[in-house]
């Protein structure tokens, strides 16, 4: 059984850089571009892992060298519930909430070592990602909320896959936007956006620190996937391995083809349309309520 | 709808990057690309190198050698084509190639020796063969015989001629 | 109007012609006038020192004024008393820059400017060295001096946001600081000239009359062809020459051209500043056509070197038309394809409206120019008011919108980037048959020419005065940007941070053309003290 878990860990390991190398390929084949192989991502964080980190002399240096470790060691705690490849993983009542919670850490953390960094842009960044984070954090709220009352439980054992239902339907269509968003991507790149505030909570970061935030950043897109398809996915291995890899492609390119043709929301647009959506979702609350 | 529209329009065109480095790519027939002298054209007669706006032509006498250089240094040139414009025998042209990248210095220097004439009287190199044979079919009949005097001492000499004319020899 | 203004005040007409008027103000005068002409619907356009020691024994300022309702250029010239001469900054703020500039480059103070500190000479260039001075050669060195960063107090609750030299915005090293609440922002200050490349003293000192249009092309590497195009229009004026037809008609064609690659630029990086990649990629992918076109017109993709003193060197022959004419007719419907699509994606249009606004009273105090002015309402365009190369026979509309936001002057260049098409298509066709260029001119001495066009982001203007010869006694470039960034400030006043790069870009700022001013030395760094940073607004 833990044997399983580690295969599923490794798994996420090597294959989330790849599905970021796969969507840049896609983009790139959206723009009329060649793009890079598909190889390229884990070219990129090999280097980073090779170059020395630079440490800027005004950040509070403990919290940002942790913050890294931290939030990776988070995001692959996360992966011990999840299951990814193999339907096998540790499962206990409410482990829907410490998932939650643990992805919650991780943007956090990041934030706050990118807060200490010093450097006005990567506080504006952390601001921004807390700002967009608490925003959607409602409606994740909500989603939780109708996938346990369809499922009567907190535990991802009884959850996984949702029965087909109406309320299902709208919860995992809402599971979807909120993947999208915290994912930060654009439209919901507002913490980095480049052209704004040069990679935001990122400036500072370099050598293996960075690549260990782009790491959990890959492998936080990868989770959120997983969780996503574990919904919908049957529980028989033979055809849930398939499917599962078929999902992560499908999905792949639905987002980044998303992402491709979006531009980039203020923040205060982000804010009001997740508003928006939270009001969708206390519809789709009451709906599961009652019984749908 | 332009969402859409502007994927579906990006995937019916598909790619555009040109494969370049790894394939040549084409340029049209006028274009200016890097310099190149003609070692058997150019006559030395400096018209380029007063034309040239980056001074990359330069052309300079070697008074001990006796040979007047032309010297083109593409790191300066910015492929106006003046000097094509300018030059009277067409030596100069600008070609197509324009991969000038290069590791070692010296490719990207042109050198033209040219033999220069010593005067007859004072012995100084003053101008290239080449280009007095071929200014030599526009000076008047009575400067050729002056053709391989330097222009100071030429100068001295019709001074001469002409105190001499003044004196009333009838020479002229 | 004007004259009588100019006359009333007893100045000296030094020319008077339908396009331009010279005159000699007296020093008492000149707030009088320049106020009066101001009033009358001139803005400022440029102002240029000149060491005229070795002609008449004093430095000269002259002023250059463009009169939109009378389709005139103004040019007031005064000399300096003892090294001294009125401001005019005062009634005219955009005389703000051009003053400051002649003060640095020349060493003429400017009595009562409001802010007399350095524009353009880095804080280390020794006090009393003025490049433009004639006794300065382009190739002297000076050593640098030692300067001290003054200390600031800091508001806590104010963040400073540097935006620039190095910002992937602006591709160009200016510098913009932001300071902001929140993500309000409540100031901006500006300090530029960084990239100084001593153009005009190069070509009065080194060059000669057909040298300096390669030179000029290089001012700015998107619209060089049009200061090229200035540059030999004020040539051509200073010395009258006629420019043969077929001649006009080309640069008329490379022109447009050149603005329909601009144009295309800035859509595709306004989107990227909107996060928007793929428009990025669809307008640059459309642009490639056009840098084609210029490849196959001029030999090179995009200094053109087209233009000489007298007319152009390369003909457009009926081979070479029937291509253009096929690009085109296919570029012109995937651009509409492409911008018409993009316009419908709500995000970014959300992101433009609104944001950024210069309304017209400042507009016109400061004096900016091309699509940022169209954008605030103001009815110009220099191809229409003062006709160059063919303009004047073909048949073009000038868009204006009233909102003032980024998205009116995204709109202006819209609409322009289709006009342009229709005008290479009229041009391709009206061509008249012969001569390219005219080499038969005498420049005279000491002659003025004042050279304007209106590029992509606006007119530019060139000023010369001539040495005789073939030699230049002055040169004088403005470009476009000159003018508009100094509305920048107020445009990001009370916007979000977020806005600013697309605020910042959406004047199609052109930095380096700004600064190509003055000299610096190799390898040294120019450093500011932010002390003496422009404070525009705070
Ligand atoms: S192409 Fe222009 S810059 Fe190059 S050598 Fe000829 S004249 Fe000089
Ligand atoms: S012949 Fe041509 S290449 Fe030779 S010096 Fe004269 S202009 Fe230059």
């Amino acid at each position: 059984m833990n044997f399983l878990v580690v295969i599923n860990i490794l798994f996420a390991l090597i294959f989330a850089p790849l599905f970021d190398g796969f969507e840049r390929k896609v983009k790139a084949r959206l723009q009329n571009r060649q793009g890079p192989s598909i190889f390229q991502t884990w070219w990129d964080l090999i280097k980073l892992f090779k170059r020395p980190p630079v440490i800027p002399s005004d950040s509070i240096k403990r919290l940002y060298i942790l913050a890294p470790y931290i939030t990776f060691t988070a995001v692959l705690t996360a992966y011990l519930i999840v299951p990814t490849l193999l339907p096998q993983s540790l499962n206990f009542a409410g482990d829907f909430i410490l998932v939650i919670y643990l992805i919650s850490l991780a943007t956090l953390i990041f934030s706050l070592g990118a807060f200490s960094s010093g450097n006005p842009y990567a506080q504006l960044g952390s601001n921004r990602e807390v700002s967009l984070l608490m925003s959607e954090e409602l409606v994740l709220a909500f989603v939780v909320g109708i996938l346990a009352l369809i499922g009567r439980s907190l535990s991802f054992e009884i959850l996984f896959p949702l029965p087909l239902k109406v309320s299902s339907i709208l919860g995992l269509a809402l599971l979807f936007v909120v993947i999208y968003v915290s994912s930060a991507r654009i439209p919901f790149d507002i913490p980095e956006a480049e052209p704004e505030i040069i990679e935001g909570p990122l400036i500072e970061y370099s050598g293996k620190h960075l690549a260990l935030l782009e790491y959990s950043i890959y492998l936080k897109r990868f989770l959120l996937y997983s969780l996503f398809l574990n919904f919908i996915l049957p529980k028989e291995t033979t055809i849930r391995t398939g499917g599962f890899l078929l999902g992560l492609i499908v999905l792949s390119i639905v987002y980044s083809s998303l992402e491709a043709y979006y531009g980039r929301f203020r923040l205060d647009q982000a804010i009001k349309l997740m508003k928006k959506l939270s009001a969708v979702a206390l519809v789709a609350w009451l709906i599961a309520l009652m019984g749908w | 709808m332009g969402r859409l529209s502007l994927i579906s329009k990006s995937i019916s065109i598909g790619k555009v990057t040109e494969k370049y480095p790894f394939a040549p790519i084409e340029v049209p027939e006028d274009f200016r690309g890097k310099p190149k002298i003609d070692t058997e054209k150019c006559i030395g007669c400096t018209s380029c190198m007063n034309a040239c706006p980056p001074r990359a032509l330069e052309v300079y006498d070697d008074l001990e050698r006796g040979v007047r250089v032309v010297h083109l240094f593409l790191g300066r040139c910015i492929f106006c084509a003046r000097c094509q414009d300018v030059c009277p025998t067409g030596a100069i042209k600008l070609t197509k190639e324009f991969e000038l990248a290069t590791l070692s210095d010296e490719d990207l220097h042109q050198i033209v020796e040219l033999q220069m004439v010593r005067c007859e009287e004072c012995g100084k190199p003053f101008d290239t063969f080449r280009h007095l044979l071929y200014s030599v079919k526009e000076l008047p009949p009575w400067q050729r015989e002056m053709l391989f005097l330097c222009p100071e001492c030429r100068a001295k000499k019709v001074s001469e001629l002409l105190t001499f004319a003044k004196g009333g020899g009838g020479y002229v | 109007m004007l004259i009588e203004i100019l006359e009333k005040n007893g100045s000296k007409i030094i020319r008077h012609d339908e396009n331009i008027i010279i005159a000699l103000v007296s020093n008492k005068k000149l707030k009088k006038v320049a106020k009066e002409l101001f009033d009358a619907g001139c803005y400022y356009a440029t102002g240029v020192g000149v060491d005229e020691r070795p002609k008449n024994g004093a430095f000269a300022m002259y002023h250059i004024l463009n009169c939109e309702d009378e389709k005139r250029y103004v040019i007031i010239k005064t000399f300096a008393e003892e090294l001294k001469i009125p401001s005019i900054t005062p009634v005219i703020c955009g005389a703000n820059w051009a003053e400051r500039e002649a003060m640095d480059m020349i060493g003429i103070e400017f009595e009562g400017h409001p802010e007399p500190e350095r524009l353009i000479m880095p804080d280390d260039w020794p006090n009393g060295v003025y490049p433009l001075r004639k006794e300065f050669h382009y190739n002297q060195k000076v050593p640098a001096i030692e300067v001290k960063p003054k200390k600031r107090k800091k508001d806590p609750k104010i963040m400073e946001v540097p935006v620039g030299p190095f910002h992937p915005t602006l591709h160009e090293p200016e510098s913009f600081e932001l300071y902001i609440e929140g993500e309000k922002i409540v100031g901006a200050s500006y300090r530029g000239f960084h990239v100084h490349r001593g153009l005009e003293k190069l070509a009065e000192e080194r060059l000669t009359l057909n040298q300096v249009p390669f030179l000029a092309e290089r001012i700015c590497g998107i619209c060089g062809f049009t200061h090229n195009c200035a540059y030999c229009q004020a040539v051509e004026d200073a010395a009258k020459i006629e420019v043969p037809e077929r001649a006009e008609y080309i640069r008329t064609i490379l022109l447009e051209v050149e603005r329909l690659h601009s144009h295309l630029l800035w859509f595709g990086v306004a989107c990227h500043l909107l996060g928007f990649d793929s428009g990025f990629m669809h307008t640059w992918r459309i642009r490639e056509a056009f840098m084609d076109i210029a490849e196959l017109l001029t030999g090179n993709r995009k200094t053109y070197g087209m233009n000489l003193v007298g007319g152009v060197r390369r003909d457009i022959d009926e081979n070479k038309k029937k291509k253009l004419l096929e690009i085109l007719d296919k570029t012109k419907k995937e651009t509409k394809e492409i911008l018409d699509n993009v316009a419908e994606m709500k995000e970014l249009i959300n992101r433009m409206e609104g944001v950024g606004v210069l309304p017209k009273k400042e507009a016109r105090e400061i004096g900016v120019v091309g699509p940022v002015a169209r954008a605030s309402g103001i009815d110009t365009d220099i191809r229409r008011d003062h006709p160059y190369a063919a303009y004047g026979e073909l048949d073009f509309k000038v868009p204006v919108y009233k909102e003032g936001d980024v998205l009116a002057r995204f709109l202006v260049r819209y609409e322009e980037t289709f006009e342009s098409f229709w005008i290479v298509e009229q041009a391709l066709d009206q061509m008249p048959q012969g001569e390219i260029l005219n080499e038969d001119y005498e420049l005279p001495e000491f002659a003025y020419g004042l050279g304007y066009t209106e590029a992509p982001r606006g007119e530019d203007v060139h000023f010369v005065i001539t040495e005789g010869g073939n030699k230049l006694y002055r040169w004088r470039p403005r470009a476009p940007t000159y003018n508009n960034l100094p509305a920048v400030p107020i445009m990001l006043m009370g916007e979000k941070l977020a806005d600013a790069p697309i605020i910042i870009a959406s004047i199609d700022p052109c930095f380096s053309c700004t600064d190509h001013v003055a000299i610096i030395e190799k390898g040294r760094v120019c450093r500011c003290s932010l002390e003496e940073y422009l404070r525009l607004k705070r």
